[in-house]
């Protein structure tokens, strides 16, 4: 590891270290846990409309999957939320798979109906399948993950501190595995998939084959989104994996910048925390929310990646993200 | 040796013959040129060649191996590569990056490798460093190698897309009039690139209108004019062929004494 990356690895330690440190109330906590998975649902879907560039509107119906599989496998099977977190991953990616199968016959904005349409099939399952998902009741008392001894502490998840970790773990690993991905030929192949399809094809990528693995990716971290999440709240409604999030969750990738894994992790914290702090003034909260987006993707198109390519921010400088046309 | 044949192809766009069966030998390590008026079916045979287009008849057959109805990167697989007559480079990728994907069909780290990063995976990612150096130096682009490819002049994009096609180790290349927008200069730095890559024993077939580079370049050349193939030979019986004359060379001449 060179000088640069160690710093750069050692200043986003000593934040992740402070927070428990710092000891902030619940209520915060419970935001930025809640940012930690915007992060996964974020990079998730950065994978497939950023790197892959297929404009796909339902990535919070992976994150209903993921989370209603992992809440029915505990509540009705009695199965451990860690076997139930790779299985909802699973799960979501296989559906993604399903998905990106049916894509491959549609092309650009076609795609974005087809997923659009999906996504209200999934919620209107989740609503009205009463005896699977309790419809608008939602789902309850979802427990929390099983205890974990590791040493002289135990991960018993009684407290925000341990979800946070666990959320900690999930978020570096989403990074990392993006990270690589992107540098690898798969990532090579996705990124050439978006800047020109034919000219991909002349390259000799299965195009077909690789629009489906982007879904797969991408879906997979919905679906472990979707079990953490449903197992920290403890309970989950249909409302929470509706068109909206899929729109906020697209909101994300856009202002993070299409393709930019850094710019997609600050966006999703970023626009977790803005509606926080605009609780002040609850009845122009969305209207502020909705007026700070519409200014930011007039004045930077190119979402927090390209603002921070042109200012030279070391993270991006190697930065795979789409620039608009001239 | 033979390396392309192209038997009696046709392509019909609505009832008109874009192509109406053409056929041609290609022989490994010649330099072919394809030149005709616009709208002659010289793009069209590209495409049909590397599979963009399905033909409506007759066979292809590449070094043995029959191409009808295969996807295009399968064909690029059995080893045609092509540039295109409209530069269609991933632009917002850097130059490195354009070259590194064109060995996209010659490596194999699937998706599990690529996360993991294993020493095989790391072996080929070195690989493909390496050739991405060596083709980037060849088109004397390795000074820029960390540009975005949208950021380089026309010319030096042009030897991108080459480079690029080279990169997936074809025994083919088809080049989509290589040289438009180039300057003279840039055209004749073109042509000694091309007979390089000839002397690296792949085969070239060109769509070219600049007739300097096409009769002082090439072994071989094929003449179409309305989707027909109406000359096939050696460039010195090509400026003397009639039926050329009439079509193409002779045209252009009436247009420049008007």
């Amino acid at each position: 590891m060179d000088k640069r990356s160690l710093v750069k690895y050692g200043l986003i330690f000593l934040v992740l270290v402070m927070v428990p440190v710092v000891r902030p109330s619940d209520y915060w906590m419970n935001i930025i846990i809640l940012s930690g998975v915007y992060v996964l649902l974020g990079e998730g879907l950065n994978i497939i409309v950023g790197v892959n560039g297929q404009f796909v509107v339902c990535h919070a119906a992976f994150y209903g999957i993921g989370a209603y599989l992992s809440a029915l496998l505990t509540l009705r099977l009695g199965l451990p939320f860690w076997l139930n977190l790779p299985l909802a991953g699973t799960l979501a990616a296989l559906v993604g798979a399903g998905i990106g199968y049916v894509c491959n016959r549609f092309r650009g904005h076609y795609v974005a109906l087809v997923t659009l349409s999906f996504g209200v099939i999934v919620y209107e399952v989740m609503l009205n399948w009463l005896d699977l998902t309790r419809g608008p009741m939602g789902l309850i008392n979802i427990p929390p993950p099983e205890p974990v001894p590791l040493g002289v502490y135990t991960f018993d998840f009684t407290s925000r501190i341990d979800y946070y970790l666990l959320i900690v773990v999930l978020v570096a690993l989403c990074i990392a595995s993006a990270h690589r991905l992107i540098r690898s030929r798969i990532g090579r192949a996705l990124l050439a998939i978006r800047e020109d399809d034919l000219a991909a094809e002349i390259q000799g990528i299965n195009i077909n084959k690789y629009k489906i693995k982007a879904f797969v990716l991408g879906a997979w971290w919905a679906g472990i989104a979707g079990s953490f999440y449903a197992h920290y709240a403890g309970i989950i409604v249909p409302g929470t994996f509706s068109f909206l999030t899929s729109v906020e969750i697209l909101v994300i990738v856009i202002v993070g910048g299409l393709g930019s894994i850094w710019g997609v992790l600050i966006s999703a914290i970023l626009l977790t925390f803005l509606p926080e702090f605009l609780r002040s003034i609850e009845f122009l909260r969305w209207i502020i929310y909705g007026i700070v987006l519409m200014v930011m993707i007039i004045f930077m198109p190119t979402g927090i990646a390209g603002i921070g390519r042109r200012i030279r921010v070391p993270i991006f400088w190697r930065s795979t993200a789409k620039e608009p046309a001239n | 040796m033979t390396l392309l044949d192209v038997r009696e192809i046709s392509k019909l766009f609505g009832g008109l013959a874009a192509i109406n069966e053409v056929s041609f030998v290609l022989e490994r390590g010649e330099i072919c040129a394809v030149i005709g008026p616009n709208g002659a079916g010289k793009t069209t045979l590209f495409n049909l060649i590397t599979g963009v287009y399905r033909l409506d008849g007759g066979e292809i057959v590449f070094s043995g191996k029959k191409l009808n109805g295969l996807k295009p990167h399968q064909i690029t697989e059995y080893g045609i590569a092509r540039t295109f007559q409209k530069i269609r480079l991933f632009t917002n990728l850097t130059v490195a990056e354009n070259v590194r994907i064109g060995q996209h069909c010659r490596t194999k780290a699937e998706v599990i490798a690529a996360l993991l990063r294993g020493k095989k995976t790391r072996a080929e990612e070195k690989a493909i460093e390496e050739k991405t150096r060596e083709l980037l130096s060849f088109v004397n682009l390795d000074n820029k190698r960390n540009e975005l490819a949208r950021n380089l002049a026309y010319g030096e994009q042009r030897h991108l897309e080459i480079a690029r096609a080279m990169a997936s180790d074809p025994a083919l290349i088809l080049l989509d009039e290589p040289s438009s927008g180039l300057n003279p200069h840039e055209t004749d730095e073109l042509m000694d690139r091309i007979n390089l890559i000839r002397n690296q024993g792949i085969t070239i077939i060109l769509i070219e209108h600049d007739m300097n580079l096409v009769m002082g370049g090439t072994d071989h050349i094929i003449v179409l004019n309305f989707g027909e193939k109406i000359f096939d030979g050696p460039p010195t019986a090509c400026q003397r062929d009639t039926e050329v004359i009439k079509a193409y060379l002779g045209q252009e001449y009436a247009v420049c004494s008007n």
